[in-house]
């Protein structure tokens, strides 16, 4: 590689020669590698980037990595963990040097000056005493935990700080070591800081402070799930031992887990889930960047995109190539006496690819100032409000740097193989003809446009499938009308609420809010429409029988009286639940279509009774009053078809756990938001409000993985389409301007401009086709990779292929009727004077 | 069939004007063949392609056959050209990627002609050209004698009245030139006016009739031998 130093130096002066082809071919790269750097710093941050700790490529994860948020009270669970089994694995595991356990809670409220300030409420995270010993973390400041501060319920009041809370709140003061703030209004003593970089180990979510799990009942109050076996919560984190892999890590834990379901922690289930648990598996992968429930919403579209966007930067590579090839027809002089002066076609094409590569690192560099904007409104369109580890890394650099590099040689290839194929002697003798007319060397030009219109389509195809199918879901029936619903998610157990006192609460709040402005009627329930929490139970039919546990199951939820008339749910059979099912009165359930055919299939269940599989339950059955018509009312049922589920007087549980308002408005849900929250404080201050929301807004954060897809995939079609529709514009332009004398000729032979015009719209037409036609089957088979993402149509959905179709048809027949208009007005005497 | 008055045409050039053309007045005769003669740069080129109506920037009087052209609109002109006049260039034009068949068939593909009556005429026209052998050939595998055969030959296609030739033997040896005036001159027998711009002496001796240009002013016609020079041209 002689000369190298040589070849950058003329091919900046290339460059500089030609100030409009450099701005346009970095602009084209910079849309392309910009675009594909933001979308990998996401994915760097939210897939790649490992957690700031010690050695984290011996971290595995126990469970669900993407379930951090979740909670059960069911059936325990081995995706996320109770507090008794993760002893059982800690204490008894051969695998690992330690197993940590944490949970969050995002609304802690933090009096951190005793009164002075009103307080925040922030994100905290429960951890295990081995916590910070395990990530193998030292502290800021103070001392992190240890074993001696996660030791009985309650009995451990301290608080370690988040470094970026420690930053903001005292200004890295160590002064605030051994000072005592209040958590929920319960004193805790700072005792340290934790590291600078560590958030928490849950990507996305910044902790502003860290308690040991023994403190669960004051952060989440009321509530104490340490001893409950039945209480999942935790998400563990495992460090391995020297030489053992994840695989040998799970192997082991499950034969633990077995051992403990037959020894003392099995003692603690019931004999239900005992059997329930027998067959679950608990799961080990590796753990270095952290846990993520972000990761399980937003993996598949965020690869998804990265293909798109990948294809985006092909089109925009085809541009500059094409670019590249039209000036290659200019330089055949140079090339030839290159040639002749003894230039090699190896040290010709080092200098053309040295040319193309340097494009390619311009429009890497401009495209990183681009990448920084992109990332913002990449997490913006994302709609998250997560704090992701966006600061590009080693990964990011390489990444662009090496698609700089790739982009460069790919680009820069095939024009450069087309200079190098002048002849010498015709290129010398006659170089302004050989700059007149492109020739063959064109013809690369337009198959490269065709294949561009190809990969546009199958872009743009992936798109209107993922709009059409977002349009579908949301436009979906609902099985009740969701325009004038507001709903509100109270959690009064955390203010102290009994069982008993949260049910006169909750018919306060409905005397209350119905007299309220801006609303119609209210109703409650414990889980209601779209609030974020499920229930199911196993239940016993008297005439049903069962093959799998699954088919004994169904979804619940305990509602107030009216709740299907305030809701919009249509009753098909029998009646709603009263204010007269009281606990005192027979136990009634209003079931849905889908368990009246599931469990009663060809009878009339109005009058049947049922009974929960629960030995607090058995004895206790509950009588059908009514059938409700099949309703979707969780973001988990939205793209499925709606599941048994049956609806118990709110009253007549023993323990509702929570409540979720449902008010109608009168006008729009918004006007009443105010009212309802007012409302709500008036009942009682300390009530803390999970939020007040109209459904509407409800339903779509539940599909915001899917809104947000679609919207960036929307958006890079348009990238593509136009890339594409500039790219044909530049080749037509240039096809025209070589074909001059052709068309001075033709209008000197009576060509009139239409005829022309039709002349040119007619090639760049072809080249369409030509690329629609290859671009069909392409993007039929590609769109069978978005399967799993459509709801209500399929990968081969003809309206969005013919209307994509049609668009692509559209705006190439505008980019071709430019240069077309163009070529008509060539004034032929001037043409004619080429020779 | 075509008078020309007061004649002018120019270019901006800077700040001024280059005059190519200046007062031309000029009468054609039906069945005349006209050489236009004069130095390079003389206004020759320029004279033809105002004959032609590929110029539209000229002042003056334009009249074909009665007709007023100069009050006539682009559209009615090149409708005009279309139906009149014939053009055969020094290199030719033929399209490269057409064959002899498709480059004789062009200026009636613009014509509303039926399909089937232009391939009657194209094969009429291949056969009096004696070119029906190379009819699917193109024009990089014809001579240049043969190329500019086909070139008139797709300028007579449709029997304009009017033949305009721009050096149509400039790119010729003496013996393909010498070919190529005879058809020419059939041509002009056979009732086509034929006005060519030629430096050469033996081709001007093929016509009936020879003007001079020079600097843009018609300097001499053999037809009016009375024709007197501008006092700017004769002063110098």
């Amino acid at each position: 590689m002689t000369g190298l130093l040589q070849d950058f130096r003329y091919g900046i002066r290339q460059l500089r020669k030609s100030p409009g082809f450099t701005v346009v071919a970095v602009i084209t790269l910079a849309l392309g590698i910009g675009a594909n750097t933001a979308i990998f710093t996401v994915v760097n941050g939210l897939l790649l980037k490992m957690l700031p700790v010690k050695d984290p490529q011996q971290l595995v994860v126990v469970g669900d990595p993407t379930r951090a948020n979740s909670r059960s009270s069911g059936t325990p669970r081995t995706d996320v963990f109770s507090y008794p089994l993760y002893k059982e694995l800690r204490d008894r595991n051969a695998v690992f040097t330690g197993l940590c356990a944490g949970a969050t809670d995002h609304r802690i409220e933090v009096d951190a000056d005793q009164g002075q300030s009103a307080g925040e409420k922030l994100n905290g995270r429960m951890v295990s005493g081995n916590y910070f010993p395990v990530l193998g973390l030292e502290p800021a400041a103070g001392r992190l935990f240890s074993d001696a501060d996660d030791t009985t319920e309650s009995a451990n009041p301290v608080v370690v700080l988040g470094y970026e809370y420690w930053k903001r709140k005292f200004a890295l003061s160590s002064a605030v070591i051994g000072k005592d703030i209040r958590l929920n209004g319960y004193p805790f003593t700072v005792v340290g800081v934790a590291p600078a970089g560590f958030d928490g180990d849950v990507v996305g979510e910044r902790m502003a402070l860290f308690v040991p799990l023994s403190m669960q009942p004051q952060i989440v109050r009321g509530r104490h799930w340490r001893n409950a076996p039945n209480n999942s919560w935790l998400s563990l984190l495992g460090r391995l031992k020297s030489n053992v892999t994840p695989a040998q890590a799970g192997a082991n834990l499950n034969i633990v887990f077995q051992q403990a379901v037959k020894g003392d922690y099995g003692a603690t289930l019931s004999s239900d889930d005992r059997k329930a648990v027998h067959d679950l598996h608990i799961s080990v992968a590796s753990g270095g960047n952290g846990l993520s429930d972000l990761r399980g919403d937003y993996r598949i579209p965020l690869l998804l995109l990265m293909g798109i966007i990948g294809l985006v930067l092909l089109i925009a590579c085809v541009n500059v190539a094409n670019l590249l090839l039209a000036r290659a027809s200019s330089r055949d002089r140079e090339i030839a006496l290159r040639l002749a002066l003894g230039a090699t076609q190896g040290r010709l094409l080092q200098q053309l690819l040295t040319e193309s590569v340097l494009l390619g690192v311009l429009g890497g560099v401009t495209g990183s100032l681009l990448a920084i904007w992109g990332v913002r409104l990449l997490v913006e369109l994302l709609g998250s409000h997560a704090t992701l580890p966006l600061v590009p890394d080693w990964r990011v650099l390489a990444f662009t740097i090496t698609i700089s590099l790739l982009t460069g040689l790919i680009f820069g290839l095939m024009p450069a193989l087309q200079t190098l194929k002048v002849r010498v002697t015709p290129a010398l003798r006659n170089a302004t003809r050989a700059a007149a007319e492109p020739g063959a060397k064109f013809s690369w030009s337009k198959g490269l446009i065709a294949g561009q219109v190809a990969v546009s389509l199958l872009v743009l195809f992936s798109a209107g499938l993922l709009v059409r199918s977002l349009q579908k879901l949301m436009t979906q029936s609902f099985g009740y009308s969701r325009d004038h619903l507001v709903i509100a998610r109270l959690d009064p157990t955390s203010a102290g609420y009994s069982n008993e006192t949260m049910k006169l609460l909750a018919q306060e709040l409905v005397v209350r809010l119905t007299s309220a402005p801006g609303v119609r009627a209210v109703t409650y329930s414990t889980n209601g429409l779209f609030a974020g929490s499920e229930s199911s139970d196993a239940i016993i039919v008297p005439g049903f029988s069962a093959s799998s546990p699954s088919e004994r199951s169904a979804l619940e939820d305990y509602v107030g009286p009216d709740y299907f008339g305030v809701v919009g749910i249509p009753i098909l059979t029998g009646r709603d639940i009263r204010a007269q099912d009281t606990p005192t009165s027979n136990r009634v359930a209003v079931v849905n279509e889908a368990m009246a055919k599931h469990y009663f299939a060809g009878q009339d269940p109005i009058g049947r009774q049922f009974m929960i599989d629960d030995p607090d339950w058995l004895n206790k059955p509950i009588t059908i009053v009514g059938i409700s018509r099949d309703a979707k009312d969780h973001s988990s049922g939205m793209r499925e078809e709606v599941k048994p589920r049956f609806y118990m007087a709110f009253q007549q549980v023993p323990e509702p756990d929570q409540i979720v308002i449902e008010a109608q408005a009168s006008g729009p849900p918004s006007g009443a938001i105010a009212n309802v929250q007012a409302q709500i404080k008036g009942a009682d201050p300390r009530l803390p409000i999970s939020f007040v929301e109209a459904l509407d807004i409800l339903v779509r954060d539940s599909a915001g993985d899917q809104i947000a897809l679609a919207k960036l995939s929307t958006f890079f079609a348009g990238l593509a389409l136009l890339l594409a529709c500039v790219g044909l514009y530049g080749v037509i332009s240039y096809t025209v301007a070589g074909r001059t004398r052709e068309i001075g000729v033709r209008m000197a032979l009576g060509a009139r401009r239409i005829d022309v015009m039709g002349l040119v719209l007619r090639e760049s037409m072809l080249l369409v086709t030509i690329g629609l036609v290859t671009g069909i089957p392409l993007a039929l088979a590609s769109a069978r990779l978005l399967h799993s993402f459509l709801f209500g149509l399929k990968s081969t959905d003809p309206f969005s292929l013919i209307a994509v179709i049609l668009l692509l048809g559209l705006v190439a027949a505008i980019a071709g009727f430019i240069p077309a208009r163009r070529a008509a007005r060539i004034n032929p005497m001037v043409a004619l004077r080429y020779e | 069939m075509i008078q020309l008055k007061n004649i002018e045409r120019s270019y901006k050039a800077g700040a001024g004007q280059t005059w190519v053309l200046r007062r031309v007045n000029l009468e054609i005769r039906e069945g005349e063949f006209i050489t236009i003669m004069g130095p390079s740069g003389a206004g020759k080129s320029s004279l033809l392609n105002v004959l032609a109506l590929l110029d539209d920037a000229w002042q003056g009087e334009y009249w074909f056959r009665d007709e007023a052209v100069h009050e006539m609109k682009r559209k009615q002109r090149a409708e005009l050209a279309k139906r009149n006049i014939g053009m055969v260039f020094q290199s030719y034009h033929l399209l490269d990627d057409l064959t002899v068949q498709e480059n004789i068939d062009l200026p009636l593909s613009y014509k509303d002609i039926p399909r089937r009556e232009r391939q009657s005429l194209v094969a009429d026209t291949l056969d009096r050209f004696q070119i029906v052998a190379k009819k699917d050939l193109y024009p990089n595998q014809l001579s240049g004698g043969q190329q500019q055969l086909v070139g008139i030959a797709r300028a007579v296609i449709h029997k304009p009245p009017l033949l305009l030739a721009d050096e149509p033997t400039g790119n010729l040896h003496s013996g393909q030139a010498k070919e190529i005036m005879e058809l020419f001159r059939g041509l002009n027998q056979q009732g086509t006016t034929i006005v060519q711009v030629t430096h050469s002496e033996t081709n001007a001796g093929y016509g009936s009739r020879t003007i001079q240009l020079r600097d843009g002013w018609l300097v001499g016609d053999t037809a009016n031998p009375a024709l007197t020079q501008p006092a700017e041209v004769s002063a110098s």
